[in-house]
Formats: C-alpha cells, sequence, structure tokens
C-alpha cells in the first residue's frame, strides 16, 4: 500500500513539473506562429472548430492564439500572475493594466510601433500620446477600442433616466427636464395604475449591487449636467478643468431630497437597496418598473425581452436635470479607455512577430471584417458605398451568440478595436453597423419607430446635447486610477463603503428627518476621512485631469476649441 | 502510511509560513522576496488603527459564534430526531432533504434566501396571511437581523451534514443501554437525556475545540453574496475586510498582517478551549 501511495505521489509531482513546465512560448509548429494570450474578460472556449473571423485572420497572418480568459476574480487571477514572473506572450489584465506594469512585466512598445505598426500608427493617429503610461511617458498597452479621426455618427443612449414607452404615450409625448416635473409625471401614472401585469406599480428605481451600482452612485453629476466622470465632476472655468465631487454638496443633497420625496409617496423601490443584480433584472422584467437609472447595457437583455412581449413596457432614454439651471451633458466625446490594455510581456520570445500580428489587427480590412463580417455574405454593399444588411443578414447578426462564438466577434473584441461611433475613411460608414442609419432603421420594431417619429428624431442619441468637444482632453476621469494600496485609493473606498450606507438612508429618511440623516451622513464622512486625505484625494485626480490635458496639448488649446 | 500526509502538510501548512516575511514588507509584484522594501510593524499599525477593523472584527466574533451555537445544536437536535425516528423510508428521505441544502453553492443558496424573506417572498406571505404584520417587512434592510439571517441560513444549509457525524457517534452507543432503560421504565426523552447525549459528549467537545479556532473565520461567501450597503455594518468581516482593503488593491503585505493576526488568534483560542475542557474533565484534542 505504501509503495502504490508512493508510486502516486511521484508520477503526480513529475506530471506537475511536466506541466510547470508546458506553459505556452512563441513556438513555430508546422509553419504557423503560436502564442499565449490572456484576456481578464471571461469568454467560452475558443471552439475546438474554430471560428469564421478567426479562420480567416489565422490564414491572413499565419499566427494562431492560444488564449487564456479570466475565471473566478480578477484581482486576485491578476495579482498571482504579475508575482509569479511566468507570463504569457500578451496579458490584457482589464483594469489592473498598472498591477501588470509595476511588476515589470510590460516591455516598451514604441520602437516596435514604429517599425512594425504602421497600421496602429494611422488607427490611433494623434491619440497615440494619450496611451502614454509612466514616468518615462511610453507605450505599453493598447487599448480596448479606439476612436477613428474625428466624425462620429451614434445612434444608442448611453445612459440617464429611462422611461417606459406606456408613460410616455399617456401623457403625449412629454420631455421632462428636471427631476421634479418627471417624478410628477411618474407618481401621477403610479396613482392612475396602482398595478401592472398583478405586480404593485414601482414609480422609481435603481441597481446598487456590488460594483453595478456605479451608474446610480454617479447620476448626481449627470443630473447637474455632467458626463460619465465616474462620479467625479470635471467643470470649465474658463481657464482649466476643475475637479469636484458632487456627492458631499448641495447637488447630492437636493438629489436624493427628490428621490426621497418619491420614496415617501410609496413610489421608491426601497428593495431595490437589498436586491442583487438577478433580482433587479427579474424585477424590471414584470413590467412594473416605470422609470430606472442606469447605463444601458446593465439592462441590455431585459429591455430586448421588454420589446418582443409588445406591452410597450420597454424604456427610453431621457436627459433629466436637477433643476433648470443645469444644461444636459450627458453623452461625454469619445475617447479610450487609455489606463488599460494589451501589451507584450518580456516573457515573449519574438515581440516582433507579436507586433506584426497586432498591425494586421488594426488594419481597416480586418476591422470591417469584424464588425461587418463578409461582404456579400454578412453585408451588402451599395452602388453609392454604403454597407447595408439584407433582413436574413440583420436576423443572423442580431443572434449575439452567434456573432460571439461562431463568427468569433469575442475573442478579437477587447483589443485594438475602433469605436464603433467612428466613421471610416469613407465618411460614410461606421465601424459599427448598428449606427449606420440604414441599418438602425431596418433593425427598428414598429414601436420605436413609433416614439422616434412622435418626438421628431432620427435615434435615440438625438434626444442627447451635443458632447463638449473640450472634454476630449481628458475624458474619462473615471480611467484614472488610483496607485495600488494608495492613501488616495484607501480614502476613495472609505468614501465607496460610506455613500453604500447612507444614499439608502437617505432615500429611505422618514417626513422631515431628511435634514438629521444628512448631517449624520457628512459627520460620519468626516469621522472615517480626515480633511487632508479627502483634499488628497481631489488633487490626486485634478493632477491626473491637468497630466492629461498636457499630453493632449495644453490648455490653450482646449481654450482655442469652442 | 502516514508519509504523503505530512508530505502534504510540509508542502502547504509550513513551506507557506516562510510568506509571512511578507507581512514586514512593502510588498510589491514582480520582485523578488529579499529585494521588497522592509518596513517593520506598519502594516499591522495600519490594521489595528484602522477604525472599521474593530467593527469588522466585532461582526467576525458575534457571526462565528452564532453559527458555531446555533450550527451544533441544530446539527445535534436533528440527529436526535432522525436516530429516535423507527421508520426507514421515512428516516432516509428525511435525512436526505435536511442534507441536501449542503451541495447547493452559496451563490444559489444566497439567491434562495433572499428570494425567500423578500417584502413578495413566502415568510412574509405567511406573516401578512396570519395578520401578525400589516405591511411586508425589509428583513434585509434591517442591520441588527443581519446575524441572524446568516444564522438561520447557516442552519439550514449545514444541520442536516453536520448531523451525519453525531448520528455515526449515536450509532457507537450499546443499544443494550437502551433496552435496559426501558425495562427501568425510562421514557424516551430521559433515554435521550440519560442515554444519547452522554453518548456523543465525547464527540461534541472535540468538534467544539475544532471550530474554535475557526471563530475568526465566520464565512465569506455567504456574508458577501447577502450583504448590501444598508446592513454592512454589521455584515463586513474579516475576509471581506481583508479582500477589500487587502487583496483588491494589491495590498498582499497588509492582507499578511491580517492573517497573521487571525492565526494567532485561532491558536490562543484552541488552547484555551482545549484547557477548559481538560479542567472540567472532559474529552481533550491535544
Amino acid at each position: 500500500m505504501r509503495k502504490f501511495i508512493m508510486i502516486v505521489l511521484v508520477a503526480a509531482m513529475a506530471g506537475g513539473l511536466i506541466w510547470a513546465n508546458g506553459t505556452d512560448e512563441a513556438s513555430t509548429e508546422g509553419g504557423m506562429k503560436e502564442y499565449s494570450v490572456f484576456l481578464g474578460y471571461p469568454k467560452e472556449d475558443y471552439p475546438q472548430e474554430g471560428t469564421i473571423l478567426g479562420d480567416w485572420i489565422e490564414e491572413q497572418t499565419n499566427v494562431k492564439i492560444n488564449w487564456e480568459f479570466i475565471v473566478g476574480d480578477l484581482d486576485q487571477k491578476v495579482g498571482i500572475i504579475a508575482a509569479s514572473g511566468d507570463y504569457p506572450d500578451a496579458i490584457h489584465p482589464r483594469n489592473l493594466s498598472s498591477v501588470v506594469y509595476d511588476a515589470g512585466a510590460y516591455i516598451e512598445l514604441d520602437g516596435l510601433i514604429e517599425s512594425h505598426g504602421p497600421n496602429i500608427q494611422k488607427l490611433y493617429g494623434e491619440r497615440l500620446d494619450l496611451i502614454r503610461y509612466g514616468e518615462e511617458k511610453k507605450i505599453y498597452w493598447f487599448p480596448q477600442v479606439m476612436p477613428y479621426g474625428n466624425k462620429i455618427r451614434k445612434t444608442g443612449a448611453t445612459h440617464g433616466i429611462w422611461f417606459q414607452k406606456a408613460v410616455l404615450e399617456e401623457y403625449g409625448w412629454p420631455e421632462p427636464k428636471t427631476l421634479d416635473e418627471a417624478f410628477d409625471l411618474l407618481l401621477d401614472y403610479r396613482e392612475k395604475y396602482p398595478e401592472i401585469n398583478g405586480n404593485e406599480t414601482i414609480a422609481f428605481t435603481g441597481l446598487y449591487d456590488g460594483w453595478r451600482w456605479f451608474p446610480v452612485a454617479s447620476s448626481p453629476s449627470q443630473y447637474a449636467g455632467n458626463p460619465n466622470d465616474g462620479g467625479w465632476m470635471v467643470t470649465w472655468n474658463g481657464d482649466k478643468f476643475i475637479v469636484s465631487h458632487p456627492a458631499y454638496g448641495p447637488i447630492a443633497k437636493e438629489t436624493y431630497r427628490k428621490y426621497n420625496r418619491v420614496y415617501l409617496a410609496g413610489g421608491y423601490d426601497a428593495e431595490s437597496f437589498v436586491m442583487d443584480y438577478d433580482q433587479y433584472l427579474a424585477k424590471m422584467s414584470t413590467g412594473a418598473v416605470l422609470a430606472h437609472f442606469d447605463q444601458g447595457w446593465q439592462f441590455g437583455k431585459i429591455q430586448n425581452l421588454l420589446k418582443d412581449q409588445d406591452q410597450d413596457r420597454w424604456y427610453v432614454c431621457l436627459p433629466v436635470m436637477l433643476d433648470e439651471t443645469y444644461v444636459d451633458e450627458h453623452e461625454g466625446p469619445l475617447q479610450p479607455q487609455v489606463s488599460e490594455g494589451i501589451g507584450i510581456t518580456v516573457d515573449c520570445k519574438d515581440p516582433e512577430g507579436l507586433m506584426t500580428y497586432f498591425n494586421f489587427l488594426a488594419g481597416m480590412d480586418t476591422l470591417v471584417m469584424k464588425n461587418w463580417g463578409r461582404k456579400g455574405v454578412d453585408y451588402m454593399v451599395g452602388a453609392d458605398g454604403v454597407f447595408y444588411r439584407t433582413d436574413e443578414q440583420i436576423a443572423q447578426w442580431q443572434n449575439q451568440s452567434w456573432v460571439d462564438y461562431t463568427f468569433g466577434k469575442a475573442y478579437w473584441s477587447n483589443f485594438l478595436s475602433a469605436d464603433g461611433a467612428s466613421l471610416m475613411d469613407d465618411g460614410l460608414n461606421n465601424f459599427a453597423p448598428a449606427n449606420n442609419p440604414d441599418v438602425f432603421q431596418a433593425q427598428l420594431r414598429d414601436a420605436e419607430i413609433e416614439v422616434l417619429e412622435a418626438y421628431g428624431k432620427d435615434s435615440w442619441f438625438d434626444f442627447f446635447n451635443a458632447p463638449d468637444v473640450r472634454r476630449e482632453s481628458y475624458f474619462p476621469a473615471w480611467t484614472i486610477r488610483k496607485e495600488t494600496g494608495s492613501l488616495e485609493q484607501i480614502t476613495e473606498q472609505k468614501l465607496d463603503d460610506i455613500r453604500r450606507k447612507y444614499i439608502p438612508l437617505l432615500i429611505m429618511a422618514d417626513q422631515g428627518d431628511y435634514d438629521n440623516v444628512w448631517e449624520e451622513f457628512i459627520n460620519e464622512v468626516n469621522r472615517q476621512v480626515s480633511p487632508e486625505d479627502y483634499q488628497a484625494l481631489i488633487d490626486y485626480m485634478q493632477l491626473k485631469v491637468d497630466e492629461r490635458v498636457d499630453i493632449y496639448g495644453g490648455y490653450d488649446k482646449v481654450k482655442a476649441m469652442k | 502510511m502516514s508519509v504523503p500526509f505530512v508530505i502534504h502538510l510540509i508542502i502547504f501548512k509550513y513551506i507557506p509560513i516562510a510568506g509571512w516575511v511578507m507581512a514586514f514588507q512593502n510588498y510589491k509584484p514582480g520582485r523578488a522576496m529579499f529585494q521588497q522594501k522592509w518596513v517593520g510593524l506598519a502594516q499591522f499599525e495600519a490594521l489595528f488603527s484602522d477604525p472599521q477593523f474593530y467593527l469588522v472584527l466585532r461582526n467576525t466574533l458575534a457571526m462565528a459564534s452564532i453559527k458555531l451555537v446555533m450550527g451544533t445544536f441544530f446539527s445535534i437536535l436533528v440527529a436526535i430526531l432522525i436516530h429516535e425516528t423507527h421508520n426507514r423510508p421515512f428516516k432516509r428521505s428525511v435525512q436526505t432533504i435536511s442534507y441536501l441544502p449542503h451541495f447547493v453553492s452559496w451563490v444559489v443558496a444566497a439567491n434562495i434566501v433572499l428570494e425567500f424573506i423578500s417584502p413578495r417572498g413566502p415568510i412574509n406571505g405567511l406573516l401578512l396571511r396570519l395578520n401578525i404584520i400589516d405591511e411586508a417587512i425589509l428583513f434585509m434592510g434591517k442591520p441588527r437581523l443581519f446575524w441572524w439571517i446568516i444564522g438561520g441560513s447557516h442552519v439550514w444549509k449545514t444541520a442536516g451534514f453536520g448531523a451525519i457525524i453525531y448520528l455515526a457517534a449515536m450509532t457507537g452507543i450499546d443499544p443494550q443501554l437502551y433496552d435496559a432503560a426501558q425495562v427501568d421504565g425510562a421514557g424516551r426523552l430521559q433515554r435521550i437525556r440519560h442515554i444519547t447525549l452522554p453518548g456523543i459528549q465525547s464527540t461534541v467537545v472535540i468538534l467544539l475545540i475544532m471550530n474554535i479556532g475557526h471563530l475568526l473565520e465566520a464565512g465569506f461567501e455567504q456574508q458577501y453574496l447577502l450583504q448590501n450597503g444598508l446592513v454592512q455594518d454589521y455584515s463586513e468581516v474579516m475576509t471581506i475586510f481583508v479582500l477589500k482593503y487587502g487583496l483588491r488593491m494589491q495590498r498582499f503585505s497588509f492582507a499578511v498582517a491580517a492573517g497573521i493576526f487571525r492565526s494567532m488568534v485561532s491558536i490562543a483560542l484552541i488552547f484555551t478551549a482545549n484547557k477548559i475542557a481538560d479542567k472540567l474533565g472532559q474529552e481533550t484534542l491535544l
């Protein structure tokens, strides 16, 4: 018995050694170059039989990628990769790129871009400078998406208050400008229809589960006329951008006071504070939620489900402000998420080869293939050069799992992509098909056309003001990453924790008790975070915004823009 | 025979202790262990000077104690009830049903719990029907209830499985004792009180001593998945605190310092419990 166990043990250890040595490195096998890539995004394993896009890329480049995707907790996995010193050829650790950089795992890409990356230079243009990082201001990674050129065309809304179509229809297609107007409408509708599909009508709600609560947490800055800067307010004072946080001042106070009004009238869903994401979606799918503040992609599934049910319980996003003094600026300019991306590691044996591959991915033909598919099969080209899709092609491309895992888009969508709202060189076509007017129109359901016609708009994006171009110089502030383990990071986490407790308490305050709860909230902030620490956090954000503007070309250039 | 297990113990339990040096450094990934910056006791200072830490410690001890006491009590109760049942098919099915939740992952179990006690859930439905309450209670929004929700859901999930070990101990009791007691006119409760309970006493004590060492491990998934902003003052436990303020911020040294603290307290608790058991003339572990 002892012998048997020893044999098993020895075999297991030997197996472990072989396995440990078996990590992928740039190798040549049957003329194919192979590279290992870690992506911090969860995906299905790459299909054995290949994918349409993947086979096409392999054919053109003679490169095969061995994928590894995140399973479990990203922070933990990336921490282990960084500490192990044993890296795949390329790593995309999502928002933890700085961690991998700190470990010294990335190589500088400047020289390689110069020698092997003409397509990348063309795709990124002047914006190449924006992704410089560290003391040396070198390039270490390529972001997920990059705007291309300066021509933009968008059809979708990003975030705001989403109103049920049925509610808007009931009141003759109003455009509520302020929270008061919006809540009057919603409460009135709730009174008229206390139950929808057998469920109690909820006038207004939000999503508070874990990290997914960020749209709700940052909404006060949108109500005060700012795009998504991750809750920060970055305001132009005539000379420069000034960073502040609305959560501890009058803007947040008045916002939650208005929410409190809805709560006291019985229209705010108190359960939203304790629900998880699945429960939130389930509740919305009943059709009993009249409105909520969120980013569209968080409930995209349910939105489509509600549209399919044909009960007019799906949502239209409108810009609503705290009061008349604020001007809508929900939409920000297109900017890359410069603080994260895919980088080549020191363990890559053949960085030139991998850069050549990346360069291929950044090529216009590849980008068209990735977004539109095969010409004549997945899209058509009209006599005027405008791309369009037939009804069958549209149906095929609305099947997300087909697009992701049969066509294979999922595997190449997280790096070296062009922003879907950018126009191609021809000035006619968007990178993302849904932004091409023909495709957008063809995809609309009858009920959607009814809403757009009632409001006299061409697309959902048209409800919102055009972005302020000056913000291009720094936007978005939410990608500014505090150094890991730094005082700023700890301060921010503490503030976040306090708000998680007090935002619900504020909204659920008893009649007449609101100001007391607010005072308690501010006291708690002061108790846990000293004014110096808070100021240090603001100063850090200001410094980073200024730094970005500097790289962009300085405040003088920004001033001249409008 | 025990050699492989000793090797396993050395590799996975003793060698990692070398990592404790990280607690005295400001560890950054990617650098060799001895090229790191030494910071002395700064990590421990940061830990002990954080006001949140004491809140978290309180919650951890409270929830762990509640779970230990309720878990043990209900496991023994379930074991006795099953032991006293003589209808075999019924006994079997009760046993299977009671330990089934043990095999459900907390991710799923947490959703079941949340739905069960939600304002639209069966508990509120029942209370409303019986006119005990006028409107649905938001159980998950009451900070003071959180510990008991944790305790209750722990019992639901583990009591059946935990009963197995006590049932095994009960089968070791000589049936003649029961027969003799019956002849002497002892009722069912008296038999439980004077034969079954003393018969499993040593098992109970050993398990208690072992579990007391885990008092600072009140769990992770359970609290993490059930908590929300409203109850966070009562729901944050050591593991969540270390995840949020340690690992997520890549403050590995801080996390290790917290880990050392936990190990030290655990060792102290085990020895104390062992000593007490010894003093009371009970079976001991060491």
